[in-house]
């Protein structure tokens, strides 16, 4: 992020452009006044990050936003210029997963799968900073990620196997 | 087949679908882009009560972008039910498309489809409505007194019992058999009661409609049932059913709110008049107010019980409340009794009362559990009142009362669901051990004792219950399924099924891949295309496993006599000396050919044929899942706050297909039914507007309000269900009221039965029972 | 937010106020976005994004301990130095707002800038006795909490002026805080009552007192005369039940569904933070 002068964005016709890093790639986005970042991601083909609520209470939304969880139906759109941002097609792919996403399936920690974007983005973060979370402060790190199938058992276990399978990696590196 | 010689079924098979889930594939409805897609909108009404004398969209159509703006006399009027159920529904036929009367704060006004949000957003703003705005009902139960207004006054709605009298449904089931109440040693009225709740599947309410190239009306949504919606849809625009395609990507939850036609009729008019595809998506608030929830109720429950222990007579009057549509209202008042009556013996006379009535509110509907929920409260709360009463343990109680292997009930044939039920017996039941395990679990002797003497501001106690529900509606629900062999010994499962995130594709490709003698990642498993899967009622009544999995389990087996017939000719065997195991026909002297081989032989080489067979099933009986629900809470009298310490839910569900599948499923609905039980309610005004429609004032359990808690199967054999399976998905949520209302009880002395037990409540009913 | 037309990125505080000072612009300066950010209304052409100024910084100072506006309840929360003052309490109340994500987004100045009946920080820094800095073009003025709310302050923090930092004054080693949320559930932003209650205690005596209110009122209260009848008591049962806040809630309008209720909890709440005072 240029920390070095104030920026200013004027939209042109009605438009904002803005220039990002979206999964670690620069990218422009031309965005609405009134949009939010939620939706821009959405209407660039980035349809892994979803709307529970648009209102900042269900964390289906959550995207890593200049290095932490924040929610993006929350986020003007524009306010994304010359951000870092993160979603769940940025965390891994079918074939090679994030060991957190392994994680989620061996515990059988998805259901519907509406939630998992969100709450894998919330685990991550997590994880990156606390490497063996105790279950209170798991249920603490993903107390905005709400879930209506499994009632969270198995989503807090999958974390838990995710901590095991990082501390592991990390020591055998 | 033993249990110990599954090789697929009832293992922890990785959900099929889960990692690329994980991954944020872009499966749901709204995942996809459709070229020159148009935003539908709908106009609501805010009165509780009015009929439309004029509408004018003139000045809505001339908003730049808009391509349609429907009101009721651009849509057929054509009066049916909403209500995801196998025809003929038995619900009233009391709603179409787009009506001239509104009689909720959220009935629908009109539709606008534009090419932005925010074209459609101007257009409903500028549609004016000239509303009679009339007197409103709010209190079901002044619903048919004298004096209330009438809701469904139109010439032609039918399926009402009495609309004059705001009644949707009602039902009276009577078994006498002496005086009422004349063996009784003692005899207990109360009334429960549970206010509106919202399913809050994290996914709103979505579809989209478009036309194909052969100009079929092509349906991408949200559902629960999509053989449903295609039937209602053509019935509510009076088109063919050979019209339309209906598709169900992957949801993101239902619970019960998407077993119904709610807006695939309102934007498939709006695709047919313009042309072009049309999305709409519910926002939570509208998911809240606009969509489905469950039926508030109060059951006024009459028993009486002898000092033996013996329960001799019991009345239930069940009153539930509709809201301003009939959908779903026989029927769920049919389950509050039908799925809880039978569990305990009664001894001398039953009688069920109950009705559903009509108000100015928002439109209840199926909603997990559906009406045992209700009945359950008041049941299994009673069945400590009962216990205390007569000096018996509350668990002796219940063991002593409970419905066992081989029993029946009166109630079996005399109640189903919306119709006559079945007469039936009880064919697997591990009640016994779901009681036993589950006081183990929580310590339930030790801590009881423990807390015999307490001191102090904080108290604890320990409640539980006893539960049953049903698998799948009996000689009503079928299931269809199709499977065809592939070059490579792999198989595609074609099913109505519909997966709502329950793991259903998964576990049926368990079954079929348990009878092929496959392994799960051979079968591919394609489900809910109206078009190219065949028929299913869909995801409802828990009959998936038990009537979806029937129909896949034969299907199989009349593949794998197909397989053999050619296995047969290649190994030159009796097809009796052959079986499947391991991707191979092998036989009994243990010469063996691979299912590959087989597979292209019927294709290419010798008497070619497509090895594929369909097979139906419905099921004659529906053998009940049954559970034991423990709850230890501390109550602060102080207070009035309750926090759970343990919660312990052991089902039995017969064989889990998939043990992994079944304990997240009575997990989610354990949790939720906690929800209800202690913070879950919708507030509404005194002019009937909703208050809290939004996540963050109808507060459902996040990760921190988790407590302690833990599902253990029980498994039994189900000897009627695929592989020893019956149901699990619902019967989870019925237990925190009654377990956490006895167990509140236990620890103060003090009962609640009005839910969701705030602190408020339990503060005041702890002052009550001081005074 | 439909006639928005301009985005400044102020990164330093001049040139923050100075886009906040060009009222011909119509600016509206937005920094969490958690509570504001959906309402932003027509009558805004130019939004001014706080997040690069450097203005979280948490540290003590001679004068007590100094919380930047822009510190989010996340890093509030896990600030070594917040967690040392006072007993962590500023760390207790931030971790019970809303959510984890909302946590992370929502900064200290957002969740004073504007009356609201929920938000956490207002009656605990009112019991804190803490002070508010506020900045417009060439100007900056420090002043009690409660001025945000009772006229003091002739502006509209975002709009036309912006709040820089929360100054708390020096902790006493005798001074213990105790901070309730007394919600329906755990990630709640609601509440039935939210109570930051404060003893200086000295020689097994309660110096002084001061209790904020929230949750009753849009703009949080303290409790005089709770805090008068605490004064010079011994703590201990019979004082806790003396200092009932009775006295105080009768003066607030709240909805008689839920005042005896609410009088009951905010007793029972006190008592027990007056007999843990001992």
């Amino acid at each position: 992020m240029k920390k070095n002068k104030t920026e200013s964005l004027t939209a042109e016709k009605g438009l904002f452009t803005i220039a990002l890093t979206l999964n670690g790639r620069p990218a422009e986005f031309r965005v609405k006044p009134n949009e939010f970042l939620l939706d821009a991601l959405r209407a660039h083909g980035w349809k892994g990050t979803k709307k529970g609520c648009d209102t900042g209470d269900c964390g289906s939304c959550a995207v890593m936003f200049n290095g932490k969880p924040e929610l993006a139906c929350m986020i003007p759109a524009v306010t994304a210029h010359g951000s870092v941002v993160g979603t769940i097609e940025g965390v891994g792919t079918v074939d090679r997963p994030h060991p957190i996403q392994e994680a989620f399936v061996e515990a059988g920690g998805v259901q519907c799968g509406f939630c998992i974007p969100g709450m894998v983005i919330s685990a991550k973060h997590l994880l990156e900073n606390v490497p063996d979370p105790s279950e209170a402060e798991i249920k603490k790190a993903l107390d905005g990620n709400l879930c209506r199938c499994t009632g969270y058992v198995k989503q807090i276990e999958a974390v838990k196997i995710a901590s095991k399978k990082l501390r592991t990696r990390r020591a055998s590196k | 087949m033993e249990k110990k010689d599954f090789k697929v079924v009832n293992q922890r098979v990785d959900k099929q679908d889960a990692l690329g889930l994980a991954c944020g594939h872009p499966v749901f409805a709204d995942d996809m882009d459709f070229t020159g897609m148009l935003y539908g909108r709908l106009l609501w009404s805010p009165h509780a009560h009015a009929r439309i004398k004029k509408i004018d969209v003139a000045a809505a159509l001339k908003v730049p972008g808009v391509k349609a703006v429907l009101t009721y006399k651009d849509v057929p009027r054509v009066l049916r039910t909403t209500a995801g159920q196998g025809y003929p529904e038995p619900s009233p036929y009391d709603t179409c498309t787009l009506d001239n009367k509104v009689r909720f704060v959220g009935d629908r006004v009109a539709a606008v489809a534009a090419e932005t949000p925010e074209a459609a957003q101007e257009a409903l703003g500028l549609i004016k409505v000239d509303y009679e705005v009339l007197p409103a009902l709010f209190d079901p139960l002044l619903a048919d007194k004298p004096g209330a207004p009438v809701i469904h006054d139109e010439p032609d709605a039918r399926n009402i019992p009495d609309a004059k009298k705001n009644i949707a449904a009602k039902f009276e089931f009577e078994v006498k058999n002496g005086e009422w109440f004349g063996a009784a040693d003692f005899v207990f009225e109360k009334t429960y009661s549970m206010p509106y709740l919202q399913h809050c599947a994290i996914e709103n309410h979505t579809v989209i409609t478009s036309l194909d190239q052969h100009n079929r009306l092509v349906i991408r949504t949200s559902t629960q049932v999509p053989f449903h919606v295609r039937r209602i849809v053509a019935q509510a625009l009076q088109i063919p059913v050979k019209k339309i395609r209906v598709i169900k990507p992957r949801i993101g939850g239902g619970f019960g709110s998407k077993q119904e036609v709610l807006l695939e009729d309102i934007c498939s008019a709006l695709t047919l008049k313009t042309g072009r595809p049309v999305r709409i998506e519910y926002s939570r608030k509208e998911t809240f107010i606009s969509s489905r929830t469950r039926h508030p109720a109060v059951v006024r429950l009459k028993t009486g019980v002898k000092k033996d222990g013996a329960i001799t007579d019991a009345e239930m009057d069940i009153t539930l409340n509709t809201g301003a549509y009939g959908s779903h209202a026989l029927t769920v008042m049919m389950c509050s009794g039908s799925h809880t009556i039978p569990l305990y013996k009664v001894a001398n006379n039953i009688k069920f009362i109950g009705k559903s009535v009509y108000t100015n509110l928002p439109v209840s509907g199926a909603y997990r559990g559906y009406g045992a929920t209700q009945g359950f409260f008041a049941w299994e709360s009673q069945m400590d009142i009962m216990a205390d009463a007569i000096g018996m343990d509350r668990v002796e109680f219940r063991k002593r009362n409970y419905i066992k292997l081989g029993e029946g009930s009166p109630v079996f044939k005399a109640m189903g669901e919306g119709r006559e039920g079945v007469e039936q017996v009880i064919t697997s039941t591990g009640l016994y051990e779901c009681i036993e395990e589950g006081m183990k679990a929580i310590k339930w002797k030790e801590k009881r004792e423990k807390y015999r003497h307490q001191k102090g501001p904080l108290r604890r106690g320990l409640g539980m219950c006893g539960l049953m529900q049903g698998s799948g509606i009996p000689e009503v629900d079928m299931g269809c399924a199709t499977i065809k062999m592939n070059e490579d010994g792999s198989f595609n499962l074609l099913m109505g099924a519909a997966d709502l995130g329950t793991g259903s594709d998964t576990i049926l490709s368990q079954i079929a891949a348990e009878v092929l003698g496959v392994k799960v990642t051979d079968i591919i498993a394609h489900s809910s295309d109206t078009d190219l899967t065949p028929f299913d009622v869909g995801a409802y009544a828990s009959s998936t496993t038990f009537i979806s999995g029937g129909a896949v389990k034969k299907a199989a087996e009349r593949v794998r006599d197909m397989i053999i017939e050619v296995g047969a000719k290649i190994l030159e065997k009796k097809k009796e000396d052959l079986r499947l195991e391991g991707g191979k026909v092998v036989a009994r002297d243990g010469a063996s050919c691979s299912l590959s081989e087989v597979a292209n032989t019927s294709l290419y080489y010798y008497n070619q044929h497509q090895i594929t067979a369909s097979a139906s099933h419905f099921g004659h009986t529906s053998p009940p899942p049954f559970a034991a629900h423990f709850a230890e809470v501390e109550v602060d009298t102080e207070t009035g706050k309750v926090k759970i310490l343990d919660y312990i839910s052991c089902v039995d569900c017969g064989t889990a297909i998939n043990p992994t599948l079944a304990e997240g499923q009575n997990d989610g609905a354990t949790l939720n039914g906690i929800g209800h039980t202690l913070s879950e309610e919708m507030e509404f005004s005194s002019a009937g507007t909703p208050l809290n429609a939004s996540f963050r004032r109808y507060k459902i359990p996040s990760a921190a309000d988790l407590p302690p808690m833990k599902t253990i199967l029980i498994p039994t054999f189900e000897p009627n269900g695929p592989f020893g399976a019956k149901s699990v998905s619902e019967i989870g949520i019925n237990g925190p009221l009654p377990a956490i209302a006895n167990a509140i009880a236990d620890a103060t002395g003090a009962r609640l039965y009005n839910g969701p037990f705030t602190p408020d409540k339990v503060l005041r009913a702890i002052k009550n029972k001081a005074s | 937010m439909n006639n928005l037309r301009k985005c400044v990125f102020p990164d330093n505080l001049n040139a923050a106020l100075t886009a906040l000072g060009d009222r011909k612009s119509l600016p509206f300066a937005l920094a969490g976005g958690t509570l504001s950010g959906k309402n932003i209304g027509p009558e805004t052409v130019t939004l001014v994004d706080l997040k690069r100024l450097p203005l979280a910084a948490i540290k003590t100072t001679a004068a007590g301990l100094s919380i930047g506006a822009l510190a989010t309840f996340d890093e509030i929360e896990n600030s070594r130095v917040v967690k040392g003052w006072a007993g962590g309490v500023l760390c207790a109340a931030a971790a019970k707002c809303s959510s984890q994500l909302v946590r992370n987004m929502a900064t200290i100045g957002g969740n004073i800038a504007r009356p609201n009946a929920f938000n956490v920080f207002p009656p605990l820094l009112l019991a804190l006795d803490a002070k508010v800095t506020v900045a417009w073009k060439g100007v900056a003025k420090t002043f009690p909490l409660a001025g945000l709310y009772d006229g003091t302050l002739k502006k509209i923090p975002g709009r036309d002026c912006l709040i820089t930092g929360i100054i708390l004054p020096a902790a006493s080693k005798g001074l213990k805080c105790a901070f309730e949320k007394f919600a329906r559930t755990e990630s709640s932003w609601e509440s039935y009552i939210t109570l930051a209650m404060c003893a200086e205690v000295k020689k097994g005596v309660i110096k002084s007192a001061r209790i904020g209110i929230g949750a009753l009122s849009a703009v949080p209260v303290l409790a005089p005369k709770a805090a008068a009848a605490l004064t010079g008591e011994t703590p201990g049962e019979a004082a806790g039940k003396a200092a009932a806040l009775a006295g105080d809630l009768a003066g607030m309008r709240i909805s008689p569904k839920s005042v005896e209720f609410k009088k009951e909890v905010a007793a029972a709440l006190l008592r027990r933070f007056v007999v843990s005072l001992a």
